[in-house]
């Protein structure tokens, strides 16, 4: 394979998007699992679906429309959850659904015959473009920058947003970039591994991470380390065996962390 | 003539028009030792919040050493129940010490200085926490977990200390401990706690406020039958003197028990 990776520029591209997806997952997942946020970035990636298809139907790169759905809902949302009392779950419920919905219009009023939307929806690790990875790499290092500028008031929001507020720190601003960078680790992800199966690479690494470790720092590296192993390994399962990128990366991840938590919980217990 | 580090002037505070705070009347003196009782739902934790400004009152003025709640929040630390967050964050006791030190002054790159550090460290070996600074959160007993929350607000040199329900679900000795504490950091500062634990009552503080929507205050720790009735709604006995609470020496090892 590594013949082959340095003769194909897919392949490159295939193994530059896995790496780049393992490190916004190892951060922001970190953050998503403890901040019970899962489901919320679940409804921004699904929401997102409305933007690819409004590139499509405008004939722009599908990715920009995504990008333009996730930001607009995830402002949406952290609005909407700090002025009303409506639960978020019940909010994150009609903008994922409405999302979708609002794709499937788009794709319906195009002439001629629909896109196919697979690889956006389950990903599609070797069909990365030279753009989609330049666009990755620009989201990426906001991401980082972002977090590790700023790593000690994060933790300290995260940990306890009230707190934080009391003490001088602008939580609005942490809730409302948290978001921000929620939806654009979102569109990191998407060429990865889909739409529908974002949720899992976000959650599953960090969860094995703490699995090992009670530090909020080694989580997030251990995460990253651990997507990395795992996407590249279910790149070549996929290049080996010709199936799915994405399906398969979920499925390795996944299986990995139940075997370990049953392992280590079991180990714990004896 | 003492300083008023505290005044609440006429406050209100309705959730969905109900009134949650009515009329309140509050001041507070430096070194004060003040606990605000009342019956769950009768307003405490909300007049803390308002205090910090995290509940925008609807009308009434509230001024710490004569500020406003934005800039007088600084010269107060604040120790939020521990019921209240995330035990399984993945963090260190050290670490959530340190978060004391965060303020808004902060810019990119932050990193604790030396200073920080060895304050921290000091006010972990006062609060006899320091054996296990690397230990997470979660793995704490609520005595320590709560003392954990002084610290992390003592670190923030603080002129008031507002502690929400500090013993609650404690054990005996814990909860002496942690007046022991107080008392001794008293001193010092000036400490506002709010609870529904009325046996340290009597010994430890020096006022007492009664609070059920009403405030019923007067500047010092007696507080009548008619007040506790009034209060509570339902008759309650008032605890005497030394009565119904034992005082402890100085235990340590106090956490070894749990």
């Amino acid at each position: 394979m590594i013949e082959a990776i340095l003769k194909y520029n897919f392949l490159q591209n295939a193994l530059y998007s896995a790496l780049m997806a393992s490190v916004v997952c190892g951060i922001i997942g970190t953050i998503i699992i403890e901040k019970n946020l899962v489901m919320m970035s679940g409804g921004i990636a699904h929401t997102s679906f409305g933007g690819v298809g409004l590139g499509y139907y405008l004939n722009i790169e599908p990715i920009f429309g995504a990008l333009f759905f996730a930001l607009f809902s995830s402002v949406i949302i952290v609005t909407i959850r700090r002025k009303t009392e409506v639960h978020s779950d019940t909010l994150i419920g009609i903008m994922w659904a409405m999302g979708m919905a609002v794709g499937i219009l788009f794709i319906s009023f195009m002439q001629g015959y629909p896109p196919d939307m697979s690889s956006y929806l389950f990903g599609d690790i070797l069909t990365v473009t030279n753009m989609d990875i330049n666009i990755m790499l620009i989201l990426v290092v906001i991401v980082v920058f972002a977090i590790t500028s700023l790593f000690n008031q994060w933790k300290s929001y995260l940990f306890d947003e009230e707190f934080s507020y009391v003490r001088g720190l602008n939580t609005n601003f942490y809730e409302y970039f948290l978001f921000i960078l929620i939806a654009l680790t979102v569109i990191v992800l998407i060429r990865v591994t889909g739409i529908i199966l974002i949720i899992a690479l976000l959650t599953a690494p960090p969860a094995i991470a703490r699995l090992f470790t009670y530090d909020f720092k080694k989580t997030i590296f251990l995460a990253i380390i651990f997507g990395a192993f795992f996407s590249l390994s279910g790149l070549w399962l996929s290049y080996l065996f010709n199936i799915p990128s994405g399906a398969t990366i979920i499925l390795l991840i996944g299986i990995t962390y139940f075997v370990l938590a049953f392992l280590t919980g079991k180990l714990k217990r004896s | 003539m003492e300083e008023s580090v505290i005044v609440i002037k006429n406050l209100n505070v309705f959730f969905n028009e109900v009134p949650i705070l009515k009329d309140i009347e509050l001041k507070v003196n430096e070194k004060q030792f003040l606990a605000i009782i009342g019956p769950n739902g009768g307003g405490k934790t909300t007049l803390l919040k308002v205090i910090l400004g995290l509940i925008e009152p609807d009308s009434g003025q509230v001024k710490i050493k004569g500020l406003d709640i934005k800039e007088g929040r600084k010269l107060i630390g604040y120790v939020p129940q521990i019921s209240d967050f995330d035990k399984h964050f993945p963090i260190n006791v050290k670490d959530v010490i340190l978060m004391g030190r965060i303020s808004d002054k902060q810019g990119f790159f932050h990193s604790y200085s030396q200073k920080d550090i060895n304050l921290v460290e000091d006010i972990m070996k006062d609060l006899d926490i320091f054996d296990f600074k690397d230990k997470q959160i979660g793995r704490l007993s609520g005595g320590q977990l709560q003392r954990v929350l002084i610290g992390r607000a003592l670190v923030a040199e603080p002129e008031i200390l507002l502690l929400d329900e500090p013993t609650a679900s404690l054990d005996a000795e814990s909860r002496s401990n942690i007046y022991n504490i107080l008392r001794d950091i008293n001193d010092e500062i000036t400490i506002i706690v709010v609870t529904h634990d009325l046996s340290a009552i009597s010994s430890y503080f020096d006022s007492v406020a009664c609070l059920n929507k009403n405030l019923h205050y007067h500047g010092d720790k007696n507080i009548s039958q008619e007040d506790v009735d009034q209060v509570y709604g339902c008759p309650i006995e008032l605890i005497a003197h030394g009565v119904s609470h034992r005082v402890l020496g100085n235990h340590s090892g106090d956490e070894q028990h749990d």
